[in-house]
């Protein structure tokens, strides 16, 4: 990562928040005006200490370009959003949020998390179509919005991982319950496109791009007095990105020619070229008492190929004195993946280093580690925030990390820690 | 990085926290007169100020309105309705409303504009401090619930 890259990043951002800006003028221009136009947004504004190190980075997640939060600390959280909201009539409504940020992707609609029309049946009932947030974790619909919650980031282990911001297709939710409790569920329906880099390599140049099509989601959700349950579980169908038919023929001719003396190799070939499913369960607690708040997440990731399967976890607990805000976090993350294909028959260099190459992909795609956060958040004035929090992570040999290396292989533990100060707003 | 930081600090200070509290000893929950309501619970209160609840027990869909965010008398009345810091609030909703679920009570500027809107709808819920709690009959409002002030 040179420094035009990183000015040319720079720009990229700040001309995405002008443009922001200027989308955001009309709301002031009618704010004063009766309207069913309601227009809202929120800010961080963040500094990590990105260029610690030389040889790992730490990534808010895998959209974001390693080399460039490295070279710049101000984009690992800083963002901008804007949502506008019309409410057609009584039943019908347009919700729209855009939101500039670092990520891979850049082309303009990339940035734009919501879109969708939602349409209420009943009082219950409601059915949502266009660009929606993927409900898959707690936070997971609101993650962008760094006030709305204590730390300055979600849960890297828990939240990182996830190349999607939202998804393209139908959502149906039904809402019931009393003063006692409340019930929420959802079924959400589409596809989705992402960019991401899977590399985790810091001098990476080997962006990725996905489809997941078709995924389907559900969500259940209960709320009574301090406590908020969840559960959800989401399907997903990966489509490989691999070149064009030529690349796929040439792949399936050496295929033919390798896998009579080498049986495995035709196996591994179809890990990286076939469709493959991606299952995700995940469940989640939330109390409030008083001032304190703790609140806990676990997922399993499961797949039909090697590169995804294991478990994440999270526990947050945070103490609220008057306008300040402790809290600690301890994330989690195991993958169980083992290389299931043996080595090639001796006598061919060539694919010994081409199985070699292979099993370290699939351990750079493991996420074993721990991490422990501390920070304070110090409400010091309405919808504002300031916080601080230090991160410290602990990487197992043999593991990958949305947080990559500069090199490819991991062959040590490894512990490395951050620190960032935010400022966060809502308007 | 700490020079950075310093200097972050520095640019955020003019927003200090404002010095002006409520003044209101209790406060008075209030519902239009055709609600058909004569009574609600803090926990049903809290409820409906939360968006968790969208209906009044009586059976209208419930709207509820609010003072402007930033004022003494938002932040002591749900200090003392949920025994929560306004920002807490202020998070609480901030995720509702940019996960596109919900959105936060409608602001009106004073307590004036407050009475005269809940008087005119059916399902409007708000509240008023304690030396507006006379004559609410006559302004087409009953008192629901009674709540002292923290």
């Amino acid at each position: 990562m040179d420094e035009k890259t990183a000015r040319l990043a720079t720009q990229r951002l700040f001309r995405q928040l002008t443009a922001l800006g200027l989308l955001a003028l009309p709301a002031s221009c009618f704010a004063d005006e009766p309207s069913k136009w309601h227009f809202n947004g929120f800010g961080t504004l963040s500094y990590t200490n990105t260029s610690k190190y030389d040889d790992r980075i730490i990534r808010r997640n895998v959209n974001q370009s390693g080399a460039a939060v490295q070279d710049n600390g101000f984009l690992l959280d800083s963002r901008l959003g804007l949502q506008a909201k019309w409410n057609i009539s009584d039943r019908l409504e347009l919700t729209a949020q855009a939101v500039a940020r670092e990520q891979l992707d850049t082309e303009l609609l990339d940035y734009v998390d919501m879109f969708y029309l939602s349409y209420f049946i009943d009082d219950q009932w409601r059915f949502s179509v266009g660009r929606q947030a993927f409900d898959l974790f707690f936070m997971s619909d609101y993650h962008n919005t760094g006030y709305s919650y204590a730390w300055v980031r979600p849960p890297t282990e828990f939240y990182g991982t996830m190349p999607y911001q939202s998804f393209d297709g139908i959502k149906i939710s039904r809402d019931w319950g009393d003063f006692d409790s409340s019930w929420r569920w959802r079924l959400s329906l589409g596809n989705i496109e992402s960019k991401f880099d899977a590399d985790v390599m810091v001098e990476s140049d080997d962006i990725d791009s996905t489809e997941a099509k078709p995924i389907f989601s559900t969500e259940l959700g209960w709320q009574s007095g301090q406590w908020h349950l969840r559960g959800s579980f989401a399907h997903m169908r990966f489509k490989h990105e691999l070149g064009d038919e030529t690349e796929r023929e040439a792949l399936q001719m050496l295929s033919d020619e390798i896998s009579p003396f080498w049986q495995d190799f035709s196996g591994i070939v179809n890990e990286f070229t076939e469709d493959f499913i991606l299952r995700i369960w995940s469940l989640g607690a939330s109390w409030e008492q008083d001032d304190w708040h703790v609140q806990g997440e676990w997922s399993n990731v499961d797949s039909d190929i090697i590169t995804f399967d294991g478990q994440r976890a999270y526990l947050q607990v945070a103490k609220r004195w008057q306008n300040w805000q402790p809290f600690i976090t301890v994330g989690y993350a195991k993958d169980d993946s083992e290389v299931r294909y043996g080595p090639p028959p001796p006598g061919v260099p060539v694919l010994t280093e081409f199985y070699e190459e292979m099993v370290n992909f699939s351990h750079n795609m493991r996420h074993n580690q721990k991490s422990i956060s501390l920070g304070v958040r110090w409400d010091f004035a309405s919808q504002k925030a300031l916080k601080l929090q230090c991160d410290r992570y602990y990487f197992d040999a043999w593991s990958g990390s949305i947080h990559g290396r500069v090199d490819f292989r991991y062959p040590n533990d490894e512990i490395r820690s951050w620190c960032t100060a935010s400022f966060d707003w809502v308007f | 990085m700490l020079v950075r930081l310093t200097l972050l600090c520095l640019l955020l200070l003019p927003f200090g926290p404002s010095a002006d509290v409520g003044q209101s000893s209790y406060w008075v929950v209030v519902v239009n007169q055709q609600s058909g309501l004569t009574q609600l619970s803090q926990k049903q209160v809290m409820s409906l100020f939360l968006g968790r609840a969208q209906f009044l027990p009586s059976g209208p869909r419930a709207k509820t309105f609010d003072y402007p965010i930033g004022s003494a008398m938002r932040a002591n009345f749900y200090l003392s309705l949920t025994g929560k810091n306004i920002a807490d609030i202020d998070a609480y909703w901030a995720r509702l409303r940019y996960s596109g679920r919900a959105s936060p009570p409608e602001a009106l500027d004073s307590v004036e504009q407050i009475i005269e809107t809940v008087s005119k709808e059916k399902g409007a819920l708000s509240y008023l401090p304690a030396n507006y709690a006379k004559g609410l009959a006559d302004k087409g409002l009953v008192a629901v619930l009674t709540m002292r002030s923290l």
